[in-house]
Formats: structure tokens, sequence, C-alpha cells
């Protein structure tokens, strides 16, 4: 063959390659997605749509609304059912919930490339036991469960169904990693607040109609540097940023420059990945380099595989990694296993794997309901806790403005499972947690490393 | 810099089988070869799911390499049956089809979440100061180089090379003049996904994507065949080695980093000229 047949030749199937490997990748967002496994049967909107008419505005004032009630029952009772629902009407009290179901949305990723469906299936395993003890005033919760599929479109339709079809009264537990981004707008020109189970994107920390349970990356950044500066008392503390989506540089960057302001210190080195898929042995060998005493590496899941392996290979022991709270999973201590021997994450709660009895409660109703034990777990719960705690002291009738005035009425809602007390109220941002535990990989399971909360002073 | 580069050795020993795969089968069955990444991982990710079942790993690794022979056989088999005399225009077309096919089943079957491929032999290493090599960077280093050896030699002294490069050329021929063409296609295909099959066991331990991710490795890989021209296996296997270095360095600088994808290209097209320096204008054209 002739040099130039063959390099025509090459022409059309490196640019033919070039489209179809594209074109497959975003197929294979959509494709990949089954339905997502619980979405309750679609309650007629009709219904729902008669009660919000005659209820009063969104309220600004919180003195028009209910007693809030901060933290009646914080979820610490090792007793069976610890959650009574604050006020079943004691005719129905015992028996299942049976009057005009209370609608909620939870937008998750339960297909795609990130998957977090634990969060819903606990927020909708606490209304389902708050529904069999007799439901608020008789009304069950339903929990509509929309999947996202980890895309845009998909958040985006998702939250035109829930607000504008089904007519929710407030999204709870929802756990995705860009469902706030896309649908924080749409929350605030319907007037919907959502109690977010696992935010990830910025905007779940800086929109006024959007409260998440979890510390967050982006705090969860500054705390581990906090650890590793003020609690380890380390000189030389590093970051190697792993996480790299253009979008939330900005946020990874202000959170970095809190700790700075926070602590007056500086970074010794800092790298970023080029690419979310990139080997970070590279990265993590400059960081040794550069003398770094600590690293706060941050990642998704898989990172940390790839992260525990490079420390065990390029023998980097020495130095203390501090993973993010995504590291922090079942999956990657066991397939790590001793390999992973001293890397550390910051649990965003009580840490799912302790034996303390404030997650005596949850930890058996998620056994119960047949879902992994998970930090993802813990916040799909807490956020349907702190809802049904929310609904018990609405007055009147249950509607999505009325809910609406008793989460901006919540300006502090104590629990054992958090560093800092939850909080909603009428701020323009909200980023109520600001604190963490941290464990520690030892022989293939996560150990609490230091049993007290990390707070970042504000 | 030494030492980025040597933590670079796993991912260019695997884009050396990769590209040096791509460069057999382009001249012994005349097909670029889109699909070997995927399949690859698909080899990968069955020795991942085998060994989380709690097979022993050599087993587990077996039984993915076989998987990705037998994918590739199957694939080679379609093709030498339904265009073995279709033009370059609708092999690639196809070969194409079935890249995107592997894709679709890959991720059905796999779906995106990241799974644990087995280290080949983890903590096994030897370090020089802060240089560190481990074992299985070496390992698939050799396999690489062996694969060279090896093809090199069956290419240009064997009976099975001569046969399958005249099944390339002129099948039809090759047919009546009594090749057995099935047979030959097979070995040939089902020895580039057994050899795409281990390059991605090793390098995927490194890597923190999922099945898709593996796949896009066809982009490195075929980066290395680029830089051989499609012709030449030991550049083929140059090609990979500087791939993999030019990903680990260019890490240095995390704002070149993102068009690092393009220097392999930018060589390729430098040989490509180089090679054709001597041509005239007419046919080099």
């Amino acid at each position: 063959m002739t040099n130039h047949t063959l390099m025509r030749s090459l022409l059309l199937p490196a640019v033919l390659a070039a489209f179809a490997l594209l074109a497959t990748a975003c197929a294979s967002d959509d494709d990949g997605a089954p339905e997502p496994p619980a979405p309750a049967p679609a309650p007629a909107p009709a219904t729902q749509a008669e009660a919000a008419p005659e209820s009063p505005p969104p309220a600004a004032e919180p003195g028009t609304t209910p007693e809030p009630e901060p933290a009646p029952p914080p979820p610490a009772e090792p007793e069976a059912p610890p959650e009574p629902p604050p006020a079943p009407p004691p005719e129905t009290a015992p028996a299942e919930a049976t009057g005009e179901p209370i609608l909620v949305g939870n937008i998750s990723s339960l297909t795609g490339g990130a998957l977090f469906p634990e969060a819903s299936a606990a927020a909708k395993a606490v209304f389902d036991r708050v529904n069999a003890a007799g439901g608020i005033g008789g009304r069950p919760i339903e929990l509509i469960i929309e999947d996202d599929g980890g895309t845009p479109e998909g958040a985006a339709t998702a939250a035109r169904k829930l607000v504008e079809q089904d007519d929710v009264v407030a999204m709870v537990g929802s756990a995705s990693t860009l469902e706030c981004v896309v649908n924080a707008g749409l929350y605030a020109e319907a007037g919907v607040y959502s109690i977010q189970g696992t935010g990830v994107d910025p905007l779940c920390f800086l929109s006024p109609n959007i409260s998440p349970v979890n510390t967050g990356p982006y705090a969860g950044i500054t705390v581990s540097l906090y650890y590793a500066s003020e609690t380890l008392g380390f000189e030389n503390i590093c970051n190697v940023n792993l996480f790299v989506v253009p979008d939330l540089a900005p946020a990874f960057d202000a959170a970095v420059a809190r700790w700075e302001e926070l602590t007056g210190k500086s970074l010794a080195f800092r790298i970023a990945a080029a690419t979310l898929q990139d080997d970070p042995t590279p990265l993590m060998l400059q960081a040794r380099d550069a003398g770094c005493q600590a690293v706060v590496i941050d990642g998704v899941e898989p990172h940390a595989l790839a992260v525990g392996r490079a420390i065990e290979a390029q023998g980097l022991q020495d130095i203390t990694w501090i993973g993010l709270t995504s590291y922090y999973t079942d999956a990657i201590a066991s397939q790590l296993g001793s390999a992973g021997n001293g890397l550390q994450a910051n649990s965003e709660f009580e840490p799912y794997g302790s034996t303390s009895p404030v997650l005596d409660d949850w930890r058996q109703l998620m056994i119960d309901s047949d879902i992994a034990l998970t930090s993802f777990a813990q916040g799909g719960y807490l956020a349907a806790t702190i809802f049904v705690d929310v609904l018990g002291g609405v007055d009147g009738e249950i509607t999505r403005e009325s809910v609406a005035a008793a989460l901006l009425a919540l300006d502090r809602y104590d629990t054992p499972l958090l560093g800092t007390p939850y909080s909603f109220g009428d701020a323009a941002i909200h980023a109520p947690n600001q604190a963490s535990k941290f464990v520690v990989l030892q022989d293939g399971a996560w150990v609490t490393a230091l049993d007290e909360w990390v707070v970042l002073p504000n | 810099m030494l030492t980025l580069t040597v933590a670079a050795t796993a991912a260019a020993g695997a884009y050396a089988m990769l590209g040096v795969s791509i460069v057999v089968l382009y001249r012994m069955a005349g097909v670029v070869n889109f699909s070997v990444a995927v399949v690859g991982a698909f080899g990968a990710y069955t020795t991942a799911v085998a060994f989380g079942r709690g097979w022993p790993f050599g087993a587990a690794m077996v039984a993915g390499i076989v998987l990705a022979a037998a994918l590739a056989t199957l694939t080679g088999l379609i093709f030498a049956r339904f265009f073995a005399t279709a033009d370059s225009a609708a092999r690639t077309a196809a070969m194409i089809a079935a890249t995107v096919g592997f894709f679709a089943v890959g991720f059905r079957i796999f779906g995106d979440a990241p799974r644990s491929v087995p280290v080949l032999f983890p903590g096994v290493s030897w370090s020089a100061g802060n240089v560190v090599v481990t074992l299985s960077s070496i390992i698939v280093i050799g396999a690489a180089i062996l694969t060279v050896l090896v093809m090199r030699w069956v290419l240009a002294r064997t009976r099975l090379g001569s046969q399958v490069r005249a099944m390339s050329e002129r099948p039809v021929t090759a047919e009546l003049l009594g090749v057995p063409i099935y047979a030959r296609t097979a070995t040939v295909w089902g020895f580039t996904g057994a050899v795409s099959a281990f390059g991605m066991i090793v390098v995927a331990s490194n890597l923190p994507g999922g099945f898709s991710s593996l796949g896009f490795l066809i982009f490195p890989a075929m980066a290395a065949a680029l830089i051989g021209a499609f012709r030449s296996l030991p550049l083929a296997f140059a090609g990979g080695l500087v791939v993999a270095v030019i990903e680990s360095l260019s890490s240095y600088r995390p704002s070149w980093a993102e068009y690092r994808g393009a220097v392999p290209f930018l060589i390729a097209l430098v040989v490509l000229l180089w090679t054709q320096r001597k041509q005239v204008w007419d046919a080099a054209r």
C-alpha cells in the first residue's frame, strides 16, 4: 500500500471513530437508565392542588409560624420507635395513616456515573415508619423519588414534574452531584424548599431555598485542612485536587482560601489533575517531593481506590493522606484491604460504622429496611427526620406555603448526628453542617481516628 | 522528572500493547480495530467481577483474558465472513459499529460504576531513592516487548504470517489457494484480544474511571499506533511509551495537561512527514 492511500484510509477511520465514540459516551449516559427503584404511584395532582390556594403566602416573618420545635426527639433513643410523629391523632395513632397523602419530592442519582441510591431509600424508610404509626395528623407522607440519571436534563425534568405536576410541598433527602445547580432557580421561583440529603455542587450551599444536612466537599476540604493543621499539628499541608470539574474549581479555591483565612497559614503545595480519569500517582509523587506532611486529597469514590493503591505501590505511607467523605465507604475499605492502611477521610455525620448509641435508631431502621449502612443513608434519614419534626410543628393545613414558613422559622435543630446544629431560616445561603469527625482505614475497615467533632470556627 | 517517568511505566506498557495490537491487526486483517480497548475493558472487568466473587486472582485473570479473546475472535469471524472483500470505508464503518455495540453492551452489563481491578503483584516493588519500580509494570513492559518480537517473527518468518497477510491483501485468492481463512482469523483476532485484555488489566488497577473511561483508552492506543504509522511494531511500542510519559509529565503543569491529548497526534504528524520527506509532491499528496 502506498503512503498516500495509507493516509487516506486512516483519516476516515480517525474522524469516524471520534464521532462514534463521542456519540457512545453521550448515549450511554441515557441508555443505562432503568426506572428508578421506587417511584411511588403517581397520585392525582388535582387533589393536592386544591389545598394550595387557600393557604397563606409564604411567610417571610417567622413570627406567624407555629413553634418549630427545635429538636424535640433527637434520634438518640434506643427504643424501637423512638420517633413517634409529634401529634398523631389518638384515634388513628396505631393504625396506618390513610388520609390524603402529603406529597414530598426527592431527586437522586439512581443511574449514571455517581450513584446515590441510599439517601432516597432511607428517607422513604423514615416516612414509611411515620405512616405506619398514623402519619401526620392521619395523613401519610408520600415520597416521590425521581432519578436524575446524573445528567442536568434529567435533574431539570425531574424537578419540573415534582414541582409543577405533583405539586410537592417540599424536597427532602435528595442526593445528586448536580441537582442544586440545575434546580435552585426553579425552587426559588416556585417557593419550594429542599432539605438536601447529600449536596455536592456549590449551589447546594449557596441558595436561599436549599439547606443540606451534609458538610459537602467544600467545607469538607476546609475542615480536613483545619484538622491537619490544628488538630494533627502538621506544618507542611498540601492539597491534591482530583475532583476536577470546571464549575467546581472556584468553590474548591474558596475552600482553601477559607482555611488560610481561618488559620493564617498557607498551603505548602497544591496541584490539580487534568481530568477526572487521570491516574493520581504523578500528582501524589509531586506532593511527596514537595515535602508535604499531610495531604488533603479530594475525589469521588473510585479515586480512593487509585489513591490507596498509589500509596502502597509508591511507598507513600509516611505522609498523612486525608480523603473526602466520598472515600468513606465499605466498598473502598474491603477492596483496598491492608493496602489502604493509614488513609483517612472526613465523616460528615457521626461515623456510620461507629457503635455510638446515637446511631442505634438509624442503624436499626436501615437494617430493617434492607438499606446499606452508608453516610448517604445517614443524610437521607436525617433530612427526613428533620422534615417530620418540622411537619409536626405546622399549624393547620400542610401545604407548600405552610411548610416553607415552618422551614424559614427553623433556626436551630440539634441532633447528635451532626457536629453543628442543623438550621434553615431565611438567610440567603445555608451551610449548617460545618463539622466532621475523622476515620482511618485499618486492615480493610474504617475506624474512628478522632472521636471528637472538628468544628470550623465562624 | 525521573520519578514521574518511571511511574508511567505500567500505563506505558499497556498503551504499547494496545497500540501494537492495533498495528498487528491492521497489517494482518486490514482493519483498524477501534474495539481493542473496549474489548480489553471487558476482559479487565470480567477479571474484577470474578475476583470480587472470590475467584483466585490467577483464575479470574485467565477468565478475563479468555473472554476478551473470545469477543475479539467473534468480531474477527464476522469480519471474515461478511466484510472480507468490502472496501476499507465499509470495514471501518462496520468496525465502528462493533465498537459502539461493545460500549453499549459493556455499559449495560457493568454500569459505569467503577470496579476494583486487582493489582497484579501488590506490594512487590524496588526503590532507589524516590524512584519506585513495581513488578507489575516491569511485567507489562516485558510482555509488550515480547509481543513486538513474537509478532515481527510471525509476520516475517512464519507460514501463518504469510497466509494471514495474503488473506488481508487478496482474501478470495487466499481462500482459493486453500488458506484456512476462519482458523487464521480466529488466531490473529483472538491473540490481539488476549494481549489487549492483559494490558488493560494492568492499567485498570491504577485508574479511577469506570468501564467507559477504560474503553476510551482507545485514544492513547490509536496515538501509539499512529506513531507507528500503522506499519511499524517497534515504533508503535515506542509510541505507547511516549504517550504515557507525556501524560505523566504533563501533570507538572495542569494548564498544559488539558492539551496533552493532542501531543501524540502532533508527534504522529511529524513521523508521517519525516517518513515521507523524500517523496515527490505527487506521491506524497
